[in-house]
């Protein structure tokens, strides 16, 4: 088996939208993962946030549908990013310095987490592992930052998306408490 | 300040009587349902909300003296409105705007777990707060990790409630 060409990294923004609505969300995300013939790729921070962080007991825990599509096969955990390769923490500083810029805080309060996204999809690319690299996240300065960057290493506009989960799947972007609509 | 825990000692939760609906969901589930259907009946809110008629008067009556809704016709059934309010409230250094997302947000936690679980844990100023980080999120100048940094709150916690209150922003 060759390279993927698509490759998908989804951020836990989307993560945690769809655990929570287990029944719908989650499924219209595995509905997705099929019928793009991709296995979505969750970063190492990702996971740990969306499995390993304490929630609340009045919250239902959602990560155990993470768990299960990765025994399901559909999503996998990747390896870290090489932060050793220059231009892999060079774009991982530059999101950071975006995200903070975009939103109006110290870059302090970007964390690897925000940013380690931005440096897979540009590592991805740069290896020739794939064609185009797809981020999803419903996180807006995240999303821009990797569309905006990663041209800038040489690669066309086309091999880069962002997409929103709603994007991805309509259903991940319902609302669903239509009462108050 | 982080709230990790309710503080119920806080401008919204303490507003006296004037924000008495702000405490009670289903009176502000009426004043958003009248929000977005002008002119709806008595009647209408005791099919949709699932409350006997009599409370359902009972909170009507309330709303309009609070102001926040008026009937809009002369005849029978009486047809209501609401206003649209916008009330600073201000303790301390706090400040805090009660408008009608807010009263949207609170009547959420009638139909929705997470954010019935995030005001019993954070209090209706934590909901406040985590409201305008909503409207920041929708705009796309804040990710759900800052919040979490910002108001040390775990990044999950953090998704939840954005995810949970962007339909109340994008309106």
């Amino acid at each position: 088996m060759g390279g993927d060409r698509d490759v998908i990294f989804v951020d836990s923004s989307v993560l945690i939208s769809c655990g929570r609505r287990e029944s719908t969300r989650f499924q219209a995300l595995a509905r997705e993962a099929r019928q793009r013939d991709v296995v979505f790729r969750l970063s190492p921070q990702v996971y740990a946030e969306v499995s390993g962080d304490p929630l609340p007991a009045e919250y239902s825990s959602g990560s155990s549908a993470v768990d299960e599509a990765l025994q399901e096969g559909w999503m996998k955990v990747t390896e870290s990013p090489s932060y050793s390769q220059s231009e892999v923490s060079r774009v991982m500083d530059q999101a950071r310095s975006f995200i903070a810029t975009t939103s109006d805080r110290s870059e302090d309060v970007v964390e690897k987490t925000d940013t380690e996204i931005v440096g897979l999809a540009l590592e991805t690319l740069a290896n020739g592992t794939a064609d185009r690299v797809t981020v999803v996240t419903n996180d807006i300065p995240l999303g821009k930052a990797a569309a905006s960057l990663i041209p800038q290493y040489g690669f066309d506009d086309e091999q880069i998306t962002w997409l929103t989960g709603g994007e991805l799947a309509d259903e991940l972007a319902s609302d669903f408490v239509p009462e108050f609509d | 300040m982080a709230t990790k825990e309710a503080n119920w000692a806080t401008p919204l939760d303490t507003g006296g009587e004037a924000f008495e609906l702000l405490g009670n969901a289903r009176k502000a589930w009426i004043y958003t349902y009248l929000r977005h259907h002008p002119g709806a009946t008595i009647q209408e809110i005791v099919e949709t909300l699932d409350q006997p008629e009599r409370t359902v008067y009972d909170y009507v009556e309330d709303l309009e003296d609070a102001r926040f809704v008026e009937q809009s016709n002369d005849g029978r059934p009486a047809e209501y409105v609401a206003h649209e309010i916008e009330l600073q409230l201000v303790e301390g250094d706090a400040e805090r705007r009660i408008t009608p997302e807010l009263i949207e947000a609170i009547a959420r936690r009638i139909r929705d777990d997470d954010v019935d679980a995030y005001i019993d844990r954070h209090g209706l100023d934590g909901l406040a707060v985590a409201l305008d980080y909503a409207r920041e999120y929708v705009d796309g100048s804040v990710t759900h990790q800052i919040m979490a940094r910002e108001r040390d709150i775990s990044s999950v916690e953090a998704g939840v409630i954005l995810d949970a209150l962007r339909p109340v922003v994008e309106g």
